[in-house]
């Protein structure tokens, strides 16, 4: 079975006439994408050692190796950029993952009936929140804690969650004024 | 302009009442408010928040950097939910 892979950039544009290209950087880091090493198209044919040369607004100028010039660059528009997962360095602290391990996971419920899967990972400055889509194909938000996620499981590849939903304190009658 | 001291921090009264209520309760419950204009208070640390973004509610956990701010802050309603090849979540 092949290695898992993440996506850590794309090519989006050409830069000048020595074969510079922009690139969107997916990491958290948007310089860290050249620090993975050799990367890889979707289909794993053309591999790619990037070199960090500067920004242009948002996106990075990169030089590809073996690209020369303008024309060479143009034809790599829109390649989305692929690492294998065993590339990003090993995390030491305790409950922490990487979002990339858990996105796509099964959320089990109490009775390890399946009920949903992992969509993504947010965090709007207020702690993680976990989101999960429902078979009924309703997105649900819970906060990343052990209260709401009381098990990760990544080998056998599944979450148990205490409930598909946040659970609300009861709303006593006018409590909503505005 | 800043708003005068001299009237304290906005708070939405409701809010306080049910921050009371899951403060009695010892299950991982959420409160669901709509009052994302209401300051995040002392009293409020530690307890989670459901603000109400316009179509659902988001989680807000509130910690002590977030006193003083409005939980509309935390609850953003247009959203770009961005890429994230090597980003880490912790479960609190």
């Amino acid at each position: 079975m092949s290695e898992k892979r993440v996506c850590l950039g794309k090519i989006v544009g050409v830069h000048g006439i020595k074969g510079e290209v922009k690139v969107k950087s997916y990491t958290v880091v948007d310089k860290d994408i050249a620090s993975y090493g050799t990367l890889e198209d979707k289909t794993a044919t053309k591999h790619f050692n990037l070199k960090v040369t500067g920004h242009s607004k948002d996106l990075l100028r990169v030089k590809v190796l073996g690209v020369e010039d303008r024309t060479a660059a143009a034809p790599l528009i829109g390649t989305e950029l692929y690492a294998p997962r065993g590339v990003l360095p090993e995390i030491k602290a305790e409950e922490e993952y990487y979002e990339t391990d858990l996105v796509g996971l099964k959320v089990l419920d109490a009775e390890k009936k399946e009920v949903a899967k992992v969509t993504g990972f947010y965090n709007f400055g207020a702690g993680d929140i976990l989101e999960i889509k429902l078979k009924s194909g309703r997105t649900e938000m819970l906060p990343f804690n052990k209260g709401y996620v009381p098990e990760i499981n990544l080998e056998e590849g599944y979450i148990i969650v205490a409930s598909t939903g946040m659970v609300f304190i009861e709303d006593e009658e006018g409590s909503k004024e505005c | 302009m800043t708003r005068s001291v001299w009237k304290g921090p906005f708070v939405d009264g409701y809010l306080l009442k049910k921050a009371d209520a899951a403060r009695a309760s010892t299950r991982n419950e959420v409160i669901k408010i709509w009052s994302r204009r209401s300051t995040m208070l002392p009293q409020f640390v530690g307890l989670t928040f459901g603000v109400h973004n316009g179509h659902k509610f988001i989680p807000v956990l509130v910690t002590e950097e977030m006193v003083g701010h409005k939980f509309g802050e935390f609850a953003p309603t247009r959203t770009f939910y961005g890429h994230a090849a090597d980003k880490k979540v912790k479960r609190g």
